[in-house]
């Protein structure tokens, strides 16, 4: 699922889990995130996986689409497996368990927060140049996709890169992301002028 | 590849809780050392880099393992003090969307800054002895995406050396035929002392040599693709819109 697509069904969505206030849930997080870095206890970290896959099931929220992303980590955790010798089949659960568990609990916190309420919340304990930041990084993050998308089908058109030619897609991409990168910087330029108007 | 993938519950407390203080010490050294009078502006082209880098982090280039980071270019345009703030930002953004963990976010940004600097350092002192744009830019990307690997290697290593106290040992069942064996062993063995305190060999191993070989097998395609293509990004810069480079712009 698309970022774009999370951020829509967070700022949209309808559950009980959506009206709880941000602040709740990122305590809640947190309270995942201690417990699954100090405790190497199989049942207990079983119990809290499952408490957490139960609250996604009764409380209507996109239960594939949560899940799917809750299993991204595995990804990277594969090359970690592999370069483990006498690897035993408790440590791979007990890692395999603090992972969901994390990244359950956040993929429930990014579906139903929209970023701005996290950042509002965050903003407290950060200082105000890291918070506009993070806020123009956001509001951003979104115009520039469309231009990227823009981007991306006119150098389609005019010839997409290829694996058998690859200076060729190389210098093509390369090309294409500093025409992205100029346009980024001149949509960001109009942003922060119309924030200045609005005395940001 | 040059950022650490791995998600929360890993590594050693004390590892990620120390490159978080250097985080927290570096944001407070941003605050202060920030001028009033462009601050706004400054922040701006932070923000924008800080997309890009999340975009381009987003989009996997060599699905599932390889994408772009961009932190090469960041740190070229951007210059070593503010491309490790835009850093910073795209890291925590991205483990909130499960790309590595939470845990990680200053290791990751400590790692990918390195990259920046590194790149930016390699950038200037090739100014006089490269003409080249193009050229200047691939070395003074590869050498710092290079050391910047090796860097991870070595945290991944201080990282997982003591796997042990992820799991409770009961010496309980094995997945490898190596550790089967191990075990097989231990238990024909009529001694009745404890063996994991005598033979650390019966624990998870992190095997480093393993994990170079993965990782640079993998990462050479990612150190050439992210040179060239930061190379071609920046000549085209160059010729476009040169003011981007000069200091007076940040």
């Amino acid at each position: 699922m698309k970022i774009s697509d999370i951020d829509y069904y967070s700022t949209y969505g309808n559950t009980y889990i959506h009206r709880l206030s941000a602040g709740r849930k990122l305590l809640a997080v947190f309270a995942v995130l201690i417990l699954a870095i100090s405790q190497n206890n199989l049942y207990l970290l079983s119990f809290v996986y499952f408490a957490l896959l139960l609250i996604i099931a009764i409380s209507g929220l996109k239960k594939k689409s949560i899940i799917l992303s809750s299993f991204y980590p595995f990804i990277f955790l594969l090359i970690f497996f592999l370069s483990i010798n006498n690897l035993t089949l408790k440590f791979v659960i007990t890692v395999c368990l603090k992972v969901l568990a994390m990244s359950t609990a956040f993929s429930i916190l990014i579906f139903t927060t929209s970023y701005i309420k996290i950042f509002n919340v965050l903003n407290k304990y950060m200082p105000s140049e890291l918070a506009k930041i993070f806020f123009l990084t956001y509001r951003a993050f979104f115009i520039l996709l469309q231009v990227l998308e823009k981007i991306s089908i006119s150098a389609n058109l005019r010839g997409k890169p290829r694996l058998s030619r690859p200076l060729y897609s190389m210098k093509l991409i390369g090309n294409m992301i500093g025409l992205f990168i100029m346009k980024s910087i001149e949509s960001n330029e109009k942003l922060y002028e119309s924030l200045s108007l609005r005395g940001f | 590849m040059s950022h650490i993938h791995i998600p929360d519950g890993i590594l050693p407390l004390w590892l990620w809780l120390s490159a978080y203080l250097v985080v927290f010490l570096y944001v407070i050294l941003f605050k202060y050392f920030t001028s009033t009078k462009l601050k706004n502006k400054k922040i701006a082209l932070i923000a924008t880099f800080s997309a890009i880098m999340l975009i381009a982090m987003s989009i996997l280039v060599i699905p599932p393992l390889y994408h772009l980071t961009l932190a090469a270019l960041s740190g070229i345009i951007l210059g070593p003090f503010y491309s490790v703030i835009a850093i910073f930002v795209v890291n925590l953004l991205l483990a909130f969307a499960g790309h590595g963990g939470i845990t990680v976010v200053g290791l990751n940004t400590i790692v990918v800054s390195i990259e920046a600097i590194l790149a930016y350092a390699g950038f200037k002192f090739l100014k006089n002895i490269l003409k080249n744009t193009f050229i200047r830019v691939f070395l003074a990307t590869l050498v710092s995406l290079i050391i910047t690997l090796i860097v991870t290697t070595g945290i991944m290593y201080a990282g997982t050396r003591d796997l042990s106290s992820i799991v409770e040992h009961n010496h309980s069942d094995c997945v490898s035929e190596e550790c089967m064996h191990e075990h097989s062993h231990e238990h024909s063995d009529e001694h009745s002392y404890d063996h994991s305190h005598e033979e650390p060999g019966h624990n998870e191993d992190f095997d480093l040599k393993k994990f170079i070989l993965y990782v640079f097998t993998v990462g050479s395609i990612g150190l050439l693709l992210e040179s060239f293509i930061t190379a071609f990004i920046v000549n085209y810069l160059c010729k476009v819109k040169p003011d981007l480079f000069t200091n007076e712009n940040l």
